[in-house]
């Protein structure tokens, strides 16, 4: 005998009105059920305030600060020009002035004295060792390359601790000269030369000069403070390099004068002056006037 | 649509297309002829600034600013050249009379020493002058090489109670001597003929004086309670106790030839039985002190004006702290501020030229430099960071102004230009315990290359000094007193 617990599905009582008579009761009780709980949640709420009421809550303006603190003590500056090698208290470079060849950072000048060297050094090896020819030889030409790269990082170093400064490029020496300065709020720092900049007219090339001619120019502390003035006459070539310089007006001091003018040698080469410059440039020159302030 | 006709500009007028068509190339035309005018002018640049331009003559730069090193000072040692007696005694003499001489010319800011072991003659065995003219005198090249630009070469001999120093200058990139000079004194006054050799050397570079025989006063603890107004030698030495009051006496000032001082002592009121901190002058050359302001309450801070009669002090009689002019003999009083509500207006200085007052006052809350006119007018704010700013101080040009500001834990030196911009900070130090050290009551040199300060780094305020640009920082006293409100003198004749 089967028994079914459950009613199967077509045997479950479709008559809508049984079913809307349930739901609806359901509904219903639901609906009392919200209603109560709601009620009772407000009563209650009612209740906390008039007999326990919470502290108010303060509302206050906002305020206003201004933050302004003092500066700080700005890092000891490295000085841009050679403020001489000696800076920090040992000697100037022992090492490199004991050397005959003169402490300049000219590449022509420690380089030359150095081939007669390796020649010397090459003597000495050949006499006792005559037979060995070879070797010699050999040798003789490793010394010789050793010196040669000895030499060139004797003046990187010189060049490094002398000119922080790279002068090959003219924008880079911007951003050299920009870092050094450091930032200290509130002020404008001088920006960089435009890059992409296609063509160069006069008037950016002679600025171009000014800033080289500026960044190359050392002048004594003892001299700054007395205003002297001295102006210079120089012709370019289409190279950029000065192949003449007059003194127009002398400052009267002839240290002075020496420090302008070998402002102005250093810093040779310039960059190429662009065409319709370089025939003025050549033929009258341009002025330049040192007048510190 | 009827395709647009290459030769619209001509073709004949048909229809009211063709009309349109005719505007419109009319007004390109117009375009065009009108841009390629604007183009051609593009070539012909006017530059703004004048660095750069040219003049009716040709091609001109203008260079103003320059890079500013130091000058490599060569110093050997100053020769002995006297008798060969009292061998110790010549030795000290000469050590004194060098070292005193190269902390002049290291604090003057001029120069950087060649460190002995770079020298390539040996300057014990060549003479004093240069050696073509002189037999066994010493080589220009072998200085130029390393790179000199100014060497010095001393002989000193003593006779009697005196000291003999021949005196040389040299600027080696020409060759040429720029000082050449003898100086004469006695034994135990070295001190003094190597700070005149200091001030000659220069003058002779700059057409400035020097200011290494100039003096300081200052506040200083004799007694654990007592403080005394001392004169001493910038470097610090050979001081000279001014006062005897006994008490705490502080906040000194020169007048402006240097003849008078002020200060403040806490003197004794008989009829009051009390001590009040009264004002007094003192004559240096008569060594004579005369009461000059003792109103109740504060009569300090004093700064003598300009015009020799009149000074400068905070007085609180009234109330408030606020500053007043008085004549120097303590009659006339004007009053310059005028404070309320505990407002405090104290510590004026004066510009060198006399007109303008810099102050600080506790008028926006904390102790802020404000500066006025000399009349007491014009009240302009100066600083606006920091939280207390104090102790103003002018430089002897009248462009930049100096004071103390409190940064969160102590105190630091802070220079500023005369209207508040470009502010830095010129001191920072660390006491033995880590914490930072205070550094206060800032004062200039006379050539405005230097600024005197105290300083607790080391535990007790010790007087430091540093260079404007805040880069080389020295101490000055080294002793265990402790010292408060130094004043730089003027430059004494």
């Amino acid at each position: 005998m089967k028994t079914t617990l459950t009613r199967p599905l077509s045997q479950r009582p479709t008559d809508s009105r049984a079913a809307h008579h349930l739901n609806g009761e359901k509904f219903g009780q639901a609906l009392a059920c919200s209603l109560i709980f709601h009620a009772a949640l407000f009563i209650a709420l009612a209740v906390r305030a008039v007999f326990f009421p919470s502290e108010p809550s303060l509302i206050e303006n906002a305020i206003h600060v201004d933050i302004v603190a003092l500066p700080d003590k700005r890092p000891r500056q490295r000085p841009v020009a050679p403020a001489a090698p000696p800076q920090k208290k040992e000697p100037v470079p022992v090492e490199t002035r004991t050397q005959p060849p003169p402490p300049e950072p000219e590449p022509a000048a420690p380089v030359a004295p150095n081939p007669p060297k390796p020649a010397l050094k090459a003597q000495v090896h050949q006499n006792p060792e005559a037979a060995k020819a070879n070797l010699n030889q050999a040798r003789r030409e490793q010394q010789a390359a050793l010196k040669r790269l000895e030499a060139l990082q004797r003046i990187e170093k010189m060049a490094q601790t002398q000119q922080p400064a790279a002068d090959t490029d003219d924008e880079a020496p911007s951003e050299s000269e920009v870092i050094r300065q450091p930032i200290q709020g509130n002020a404008v720092v001088s920006g960089t030369d435009l890059r992409g900049v296609a063509r160069l007219d006069h008037q950016a090339y002679l600025g171009q000069v000014e800033q080289k001619a500026k960044r190359h120019w050392n002048l004594p502390h003892w001299l700054a403070g007395v205003s002297l003035r001295a102006r210079l006459r120089l012709y370019i070539d289409s190279q950029g390099y000065v192949v003449k310089k007059e003194v127009i007006q002398t400052s009267g001091n002839s240290a002075f004068d020496d420090t302008v003018i070998l402002a102005v040698e250093s810093a040779s080469p310039f960059n190429p002056p662009p065409d319709h410059l370089a025939n003025i440039l050549a033929v009258e020159g341009v002025e330049i006037d040192f007048s510190p302030q | 649509m009827k395709p647009f006709p290459h030769n619209a500009m001509t073709a004949p007028c048909q229809d009211g297309d063709g009309l349109r068509r005719k505007v419109m190339n009319l007004g390109l035309w117009f375009m065009a002829f009108s841009l390629m005018p604007s183009s051609a002018f593009s070539q012909a640049i006017t530059p703004v600034d004048g660095a750069s331009e040219s003049s009716s003559s040709g091609l001109y730069i203008k260079i103003t600013e320059a890079n500013l090193k130091k000058s490599l000072l060569a110093l050997p040692a100053f020769q002995f050249v006297g008798p060969p007696r009292a061998l110790a005694e010549s030795i000290r003499v000469g050590k004194e009379l060098y070292d005193v001489f190269k902390n002049d010319m290291d604090v003057s800011g001029y120069f950087e020493f060649i460190s002995p072991a770079a020298y390539i003659e040996d300057p014990n065995k060549v003479g004093l002058k240069p050696a073509p003219n002189e037999t066994g005198g010493f080589n220009f090249p072998s200085w130029k090489q390393i790179g000199t630009e100014f060497l010095v070469r001393v002989g000193y001999r003593l006779s009697g109670d005196d000291l003999v120093a021949d005196t040389y200058v040299y600027y080696v990139p020409q060759g040429t001597t720029v000082h050449s000079k003898t100086y004469k004194t006695k034994i135990n006054d070295v001190r003094t003929a190597a700070h005149t050799f200091a001030n000659d050397v220069i003058k002779t570079l700059t057409g400035q004086p020097g200011p290494f025989l100039t003096k300081l006063v200052v506040s200083r603890t004799t007694r654990p309670q007592q403080k005394e107004i001392f004169v001493m030698d910038w470097d610090g030495a050979n001081p000279r106790q001014i006062t005897r009051h006994k008490t705490i006496a502080q906040s000194p000032a020169w007048s402006f030839d240097g003849k008078l001082l002020a200060y403040s002592a806490f003197a004794y009121h008989s009829n009051e039985k009390t001590r009040n901190l009264d004002l007094f002058t003192y004559d240096l050359s008569a060594g004579r002190r005369f009461l000059v302001s003792y109103r109740r309450g504060i009569n300090s801070g004093a700064f003598f004006l300009p015009d020799k009669k009149n000074m400068l002090l905070t007085i609180s009689n009234a109330g408030n702290p606020d500053i007043y002019r008085m004549t120097v003999d303590g009659k006339n009083l004007t009053r310059l501020t005028f404070g309320k509500n505990g407002e405090m207006n104290v510590e004026p200085a004066v510009s060198p030229d006399g007109k303008k007052i810099a102050f600080s006052s506790t008028r926006s809350g904390r102790p802020m430099i404000y500066v006025m006119n000399i009349d007491g007018s014009n009240v302009k704010r100066l600083t606006f960071a920091g939280e207390y700013n104090s102790t103003p101080a002018w430089s002897p040009d009248g462009k930049r102004i100096a004071f103390a500001g409190h940064d969160k834990s102590h105190f630091d030196i802070f220079i500023m230009d005369a209207d508040g911009t470009n502010m830095a900070r010129l001191t920072s130090a660390k006491k033995s315990n880590g914490k930072m050290a205070n550094n206060e009551d800032p004062t200039f040199s006379p050539d405005g290359r230097n600024i005197l300060f105290r300083s607790d780094r080391t535990g007790k305020y010790q007087l430091y000094i540093v260079s404007v640009d805040g880069e080389s920082e020295r101490r000055v006293t080294f002793d265990n007193h402790e010292y408060f409100k130094p004043r730089w003198s003027p430059l004494l004749d």
